[in-house]
């Protein structure tokens, strides 16, 4: 259900735990998913967000709304008074604090992101991941990654193996 | 839309899914190719097989195309497609890589099919020739140029297909895409304007790629996505000549042409170099390697260059105890330069690979038996003049495992080379040694092949292509010294056998120069020859003039006669003309005399002339005088006649009626009378 609030056209953004979100469409837009929906005019009643949780899809919101000024055209009062790198600045802080989640939902984030289509969070959340992975061993990032080695030994010693010039 | 089958509220009943699952293969994949390198990767490859298995996927391989440098499992030193193999190939010859602590590395070396020889489609008799190579793959012409093969010697993989036309020369190229292990093989016709062919294994067939025009007769090298073909244009100490590339850019099938910034002859080759923005050259003059960049204006500028002997104290070692003095640039690979360092006074050379980025050098180290561990040598004089046309192969690459299997060399079992002893030949005829698959009695034969020499064993009787094998072997294994004093006996073979194919490479060469020289001899003595002649002919041409004087002065004594002749004619001549003059003179007198005698006569006769005038103007005088006084008579008369006509008057008038018939007529005879 697309509504008018203060001539900005809002968009109906809906969980599948039933919690609906009201967001400009501005903010919406920022996925590109959500944007061809509009575009393509599947959008009159709210969209219905299938496999992201009111929680994850809260923080997507948040994060969208904190990105629209800098990347939508129609800037906010914000840009006129802080010089842009020093937004960019600010950016970067308030990304590197929104990031600092457990990892679950740092997974969901990153399946959001990809599933919504949201360049910035998409890269911001599996820049994230790479770090971990090319910072801990292997053991460490199973651990993180809560997964299980499901490879027979004598397989990681093949795997081991070929892989050994890679490391030269 | 995508189907969104998860009802509402299910993530609320569940715990959360295991966050793993929940990324999709796509997703893992855009994630694990922001990875920095390849050894991350690696690491994440370990993680699970999921995991393991996106890692390989070539879309996310292919993004570490360019930062790996895949290890060198070793180089193939070819002339390449002047010798045939797998049988006959003393100059195809694969060198390992120095492997360090690399076991795989070691063990692709080791079971890799270099040589082509193992693949069940292949026979020993197929003549295979060595092509081209590039990111593992090799290309070979075979079976007497009617059948192309690329295979993967590490995997053992073969694509056979069959040349664009039987009947037409063609160079080839092999580009390989080493991400997915696809190739393509560009097939290209030496002239003008000819026809140009793409081979790639997805469509199986012959593409025509539009016309080019080469003058190259070599086959081409790959350059990363690039393969070249060199013009190797020759030295010319006349004109200047330019050494030309033609370059095919694989992904878009463009041909464009460049000109190479140092002079014709010196070694060089092409790499692919996106940090220096595209195709650079290196080469190498004396003993320095420089590589050639494209500057600004798209010329060529030097932008490193690398003194050996200067940088590699090793070398200049060489170069002083073995003579060592030239460089050969054979390959260019992944930042790294392969190179050969010769000399023409030494049988063999040794191979270098130059790390441009660090400007480290590797040497590779000699495989064989009794030289583990110290340099390769190889052999510098290749048959044949190219560099060019020796290659090198890339590496082996993750999406092609090494499988460590060891190999039958062939269906059949080897049979080392035999002598012929009096001592021991002919038939054996111990009851035991029946061959295995006919039951025949073996023949008697000892070794004469390597450490085997001298062994005594015993052989399947039947022709070559029956042949089961071995049947026994009567003595055992020499001892190790003995096994060793007698490899060092073939080796010392050997080498003199290439002593003597060296030394009959000089002599043929003298002979060269000496038929060369003998040649130029020929000519000269023919020029000789020529000149004497010409002499000849000459000399003779002179007698000939000589002969014409003598003729001359014959001529001039006939004549001299026939001009005294003239000389008494003229005189004779001359007194009849001085006679006559007399004669004129006699006559001429005359004729003065008459002349005078005629102008006197003529004189008087004018005299005379006058007289008669003067007489006859006196006679007209008279004659004058005389008409004067007849004129005076007349008109006295005429006097007289008016004074008789008066009278008459007066008679009449004095008579008058009378008729006056007084004189005959009457004055008045019809009238009347006057009045």
């Amino acid at each position: 259900m697309a509504t008018r609030e203060a001539g900005k056209k809002m968009i109906m953004l809906k969980s599948p735990d039933g919690m609906e979100f009201e967001v400009e469409e501005a903010v919406a837009m920022e996925s590109q998913t959500i944007r061809k929906m509009i575009e393509d005019d599947c959008a009159d009643t709210a969209i219905l967000i299938p496999n992201i949780n009111s929680k994850i899809l809260s923080r997507v919101i948040e994060y969208c709304n904190k990105h629209v000024p800098t990347t939508g055209a129609t800037g906010a009062a914000a840009s006129d008074t802080v010089a842009p790198a020093a937004l960019a600045e600010d950016l970067k802080i308030w990304d590197a604090e929104f990031i600092k989640v457990n990892r679950a939902t740092r997974f969901d984030l990153i399946q959001a992101a990809s599933y919504l289509n949201i360049k910035g969070l998409l890269d911001l959340t599996s820049q994230t991941t790479i770090d971990t992975i090319s910072d801990n061993s292997l053991e460490e990032i199973r651990s993180f990654l809560s997964t299980k080695n499901d490879y027979l030994p004598e397989e990681e010693q093949t795997i081991r193996r070929e892989n050994q010039w890679a490391f030269q | 839309m995508e189907p969104w089958r998860r009802g509402e509220g299910s993530s609320l009943k569940k715990p959360m899914a295991p966050p793993l699952a929940a990324l999709g293969a796509e997703l893992l994949g855009k994630i694990l190719r922001r990875l920095p390198d390849m050894a991350s990767l690696a690491s994440a490859a370990r993680v699970c097989k999921r995991w393991g298995r996106v890692a390989s996927d070539p879309a996310v391989f292919r993004r570490f195309g360019s930062l790996r440098r895949p290890p060198l499992v070793g180089v193939l030193v070819t002339d390449r497609g002047r010798e045939k193999f797998p049988l006959y190939r003393p100059d195809v010859c694969f060198i390992q890589a120095p492997s360090r602590n690399n076991p795989e590395l070691a063990s692709a070396a080791a079971d890799g099919d270099f040589y082509f020889m193992h693949h069940p489609n292949v026979h020993d008799h197929d003549e295979w020739r060595l092509r081209g190579c590039d990111g593992g793959l090799l290309f070979s012409l075979g079976r007497y140029s009617t059948d192309l093969a690329v295979y993967g010697p590490l995997d053992r993989t073969v694509v056979f297909f069959k040349p664009p036309d039987d009947r037409l020369l063609f160079f080839y190229a092999i580009v390989a895409d080493e991400a997915d292990a696809s190739f393509q093989v560009i097939a290209i016709q030496p002239g003008d304007d000819e026809t140009s062919f793409v081979f790639s294994p997805r469509t199986g067939s012959w593409v025509e790629n539009g016309s080019v025009c080469s003058e190259c007769y070599t086959d081409g090298i790959a350059a990363g996505r690039f393969a070249y073909w060199r013009s190797n244009t020759k030295k010319d100490d006349y004109n200047e000549v330019k050494e030309g590339i033609l370059v095919v850019d694989t992904t878009t099938m463009v041909w464009s042409y460049m000109t190479a910034p140092f002079p014709v002859g010196e070694s060089y080759c092409v790499a692919h170099m996106a940090e220096h923005g595209g195709l650079c050259i290196v080469s190498s003059k004396e003993q320095r390697v420089l590589l050639w960049v494209r500057d600004a204006n798209g010329g060529w500028v030097v932008k490193q260059e690398v003194s050996l002997l200067n940088q590699f104290p090793s070398l200049k070692r060489l170069r002083r105890y073995q003579w060592m003095k030239r460089v050969r640039i054979l390959a260019m690979k992944a930042g790294y330069v392969y190179m050969e360092f010769w000399s023409i006074r030494n049988n063999d050379s040794y191979l270098l690979v130059l790390n441009l980025n660090t400007v480290k050098l590797e040497m590779f180290l000699n495989n064989g038996l009794n030289n583990e561990g110290k340099p390769y040598r190889g052999r510098a004089h290749l048959s044949g003049d190219t560099v060019a046309n020796r290659c090198v192969p890339g590496a082996l690459t993750r999406t092609r495992p090494v499988r460590s299997v060891t190999w039958a060399r062939s269906a059949r079992s080897w049979i080392p080379a035999s002598i012929e002893d009096q001592d021991y030949s002919g038939i054996e005829t111990a009851p035991r040694a029946l061959c295995h698959q006919h039951g025949v009695a073996a023949e008697r034969r000892v070794a004469f092949e390597a450490f085997n020499t001298g062994r005594r064993f015993l052989v399947c009787p039947k022709s070559e292509d029956d042949n089961c094998g071995i049947v026994l072997c009567i003595d055992p294994e020499w001892p190790p010294t003995l096994q060793n004093a007698l490899l060092k006996l073939w080796e010392m073979y050997h080498d003199s056998k290439s002593d003597r194919g060296k030394d009959n490479l000089e002599s043929s060469l003298t002979i060269h120069h000496l038929i060369k020289e003998k040649n130029n001899l020929e000519a000269n003595y023919d020029k000789l020859v020529e000149d004497v002649h010409q002499l000849f002919n000459a000399q003779e041409d002179r007698m000939v003039d000589f002969s014409y004087l003598q003729a001359k002065m014959q001529n001039v004594h006939v004549s001299d006669l026939v001009v005294s002749d003239m000389k008494t004619e003229m005189g004779k001549k001359d007194a009849e003309i001085f006679k006559l003059q007399e004669k004129y003179k006699v006559r001429m007198n005359l004729t003065q005399s008459q002349g005078t005698c005629i102008r006197n006569l003529k004189f008087n006769y004018l005299k005379e002339k006058e007289v008669l005038s003067t007489s006859t103007r006196n006679l007209q005088f008279q004659v004058d005088e005389l008409k004067k006084s007849e004129e005076k008579l007349i008109q006295e008369n005429t006097q007289l006649l008016l004074h008789m006509v008066v009278v008459n008057h007066y008679v009449v008038a004095l008579s008058c009626c009378e008729p006056l018939w007084c004189c005959g007529e009457p004055l008045c005879c019809y009238g009347e009378p006057l009045c």
